[in-house]
């Protein structure tokens, strides 16, 4: 347990197992999937309040993301992989003039995009990774388009990088 | 059986270890990493991929039995067809931008990587920008008739038309499926060693 602890990392068929699981567990537990897009929402919202002074209250799906901070920062301390970084490796490598523009644009535009998607879709990808366990077949057509979409613009860019 | 029934403070900080529990996973699987979500797109390492397909494998059998003796129930959220259309191609794009999910992102974030506030923020804006353009996303996406009922069969779900068949066939299908990723992570990985000697 505490090798898994200070572990860089777990195996992928491992972490798969635990992913299933925790899925199963919230649904137990909370009687709900977790991470649904109107918490990010919410969460939002109460960033706000708490600028302006004010201190809202906290239901539980705000208070799952949270702890999904928390977790992270737990798990990076335990591996020894916590490292403050501004900007992305693939994109320092690229130099100042991309990773001081470009790059920001790059990220903050994917961000919109994906959040913009999932907001259309119906819900967040980690709910719709719960609602997948429960075999629901419009969330495999979502899982489907995406992926295919993604390989097809990602290896149409790595193809575009090597040829530099 | 049936889901614990639990309420106020103690939903809280259930809800708060639930959360604990996977952004450690997430960190554990590198899957708070971009380079994980990036290297999917180009085939270079699977790890997500097998991460998904294996929590299928697993998943879809312990919740199917869970939910027929009662102690889970699935709360689908209403997914329809052409919005489900428009928003993967809109999240495949942002994905290969971003090499982000909303859950990574802030996984990421409690990892160091600063640079996926940008990302989150990014996220967030995308709220208020769908809150204005909801009229021509009614008019386009969202009022658009399904051409197939696909809402139907996704709601019933497969289990629960008498269809077990599929609760074998589609684990089954993700476990070769991880497997063959990771032969062909394993024989790619080795071949560029190869290159290098």
């Amino acid at each position: 347990m505490l090798k898994i602890l200070c572990s860089a990392k777990i195996s992928p068929w491992i972490s798969g197992i635990l992913m299933a699981f925790l899925f199963i567990l919230s649904l137990y537990v909370l009687d709900s999937s977790v991470g649904s897009v109107n918490a990010y929402s919410n969460l939002a919202d109460k960033a706000i309040a708490i600028y302006n002074g004010n201190i809202p209250s906290v239901t539980w799906d705000e208070m799952f993301l949270i702890g999904v901070l928390i977790g992270a920062f737990i798990a990076a301390l335990a591996g020894k992989q916590f490292k403050l970084q501004l900007f992305p490796e693939d994109h320092l490598s690229k130099g100042p003039s991309y990773y001081l523009t470009f790059g920001i644009i790059l990220n903050l535009l994917g961000g919109f995009l994906v959040m913009t998607g999932m907001i259309i879709a119906g819900d967040t990808f980690t709910k719709m990774w719960g609602d997948a366990l429960g075999l629901f077949t419009i969330v495999g057509l979502f899982l489907i388009i995406m992926f295919i979409e993604a390989v097809l613009i990602g290896t149409m860019l790595s193809l575009r990088i090597e040829e530099k | 059986m049936h889901p614990l029934q639990i309420s106020g403070n103690v939903k809280i900080l259930a809800a708060l270890f639930i959360g604990i529990l996977f952004g450690f996973i997430l960190v554990k699987s590198a899957l708070s990493n971009r380079k994980t979500f990036m290297d999917q797109f180009t085939f270079k390492d699977n790890s997500f991929a097998i991460i998904f397909f294996i929590s299928i494998t697993v998943g879809v059998p312990l919740c199917y039995f869970f939910t027929k003796y009662g102690i889970i129930n699935l709360h689908p959220s209403n997914y329809r067809f052409w919005p489900i259309v428009a928003g993967a191609i809109l999240t495949g794009i942002g994905l290969v931008l971003c090499g982000h999910i909303p859950i990574t992102a802030i996984a990421s974030f409690g990892t160091g990587k600063l640079y996926s506030l940008i990302v989150l923020l990014g996220m967030l804006l995308a709220f208020p920008v769908t809150k204005v353009t909801y009229p021509i996303l009614n008019d386009y996406v969202f009022g658009k008739p399904d051409p197939v009922n696909l809402n139907a069969l996704a709601q019933n779900s497969l289990f629960f038309q008498g269809k077990t068949a599929m609760l074998y066939f589609i684990p089954a299908i993700c476990l070769v499926l991880a497997l063959f990723l990771r032969l062909i992570q394993r024989s790619s990985g080795s071949k560029s060693k190869k290159e290098e000697h």
